[in-house]
């Protein structure tokens, strides 16, 4: 997934956020974790 | 990691490489922050999102705590540091897991509760091994495509799906990458 922005790296907490987020597509989409966790780090940048 | 079966594993280039022992002991502190992200991913993956012991709102609480805590904030130079910083997650762990029992604090431990115990005691063995030299906290210094091989790996040990989040995120499950 290659939308990420450089700096964002740099951010404190954003792992973590990225972590939730990740947790909430794969809370949605049980059966498909794989395209849950792909969308969810598309979306998050 | 096996008993959690996690479902995915998140974690910067350093901290995937951490995980699978690639880049030794100095980055347990990366390591113990990627430990987080993957048993709250195993605790999701272990709730039934409709009947669960884990009321959506104690889920919620959960993340919040999670993302709140402030030792990941911080970088750790030496043992003392990083000790008091596991610490610090493990208290953050105690609070996490009196949310997730609520009401039913009384009742049997669920498997959701033992999800979050394996993942305090996680936290413990970080807190308790000799880590030292160049811990820098939760920053990445290798790019994500340098942890390919390690993502690979864990994925292959842990049949999980792995994600290494960066300036470009990789995402695979297995042996295959995307």
């Amino acid at each position: 997934v290659d939308n990420g922005v450089q700096m964002l790296t740099k951010v404190t907490a954003a792992g973590c956020s990225v972590t939730a987020l990740i947790a909430a597509f794969v809370a949605a989409a049980p059966e498909q974790p794989l395209e849950a966790t792909a969308a969810a780090l598309a979306v998050f940048g | 990691m096996v008993k959690l079966q996690p479902t995915v594993v998140r974690g910067n280039a350093s901290e995937i490489l951490a995980l699978a022992g690639a880049a030794g002991a100095a980055w347990a502190a990366a390591a113990a922050a990627a430990a987080v992200a993957m048993a709250v991913l195993a605790a999701v993956k272990r709730s039934d999102p409709l009947n669960t012991a884990l009321a959506p709102l104690n889920r919620a609480r959960m993340l919040q705590l999670l993302v709140q805590t402030p030792a990941m904030s911080q970088p750790a130079h030496d043992n003392a540091t990083l000790q008091q910083q596991a610490g610090c997650v493990t208290q953050h762990w105690c609070i996490i897991e009196d949310a997730a029992q609520g009401p039913k604090a009384q009742a049997p431990v669920s498997n959701d509760t033992n999800t979050l115990r394996v993942s305090k005691n996680i936290m413990c063995l970080c807190a308790a091994s000799n880590c030292s030299g160049n811990t820098k906290g939760v920053d990445s210094t290798a790019s994500s495509h340098e942890a390919l091989g390690a993502a690979q790996q864990l994925a292959r040990t842990y049949q999980c799906i792995v994600a290494v989040s960066g300036a470009s995120d990789l995402v695979g499950a297995c042996c295959c990458s995307a």
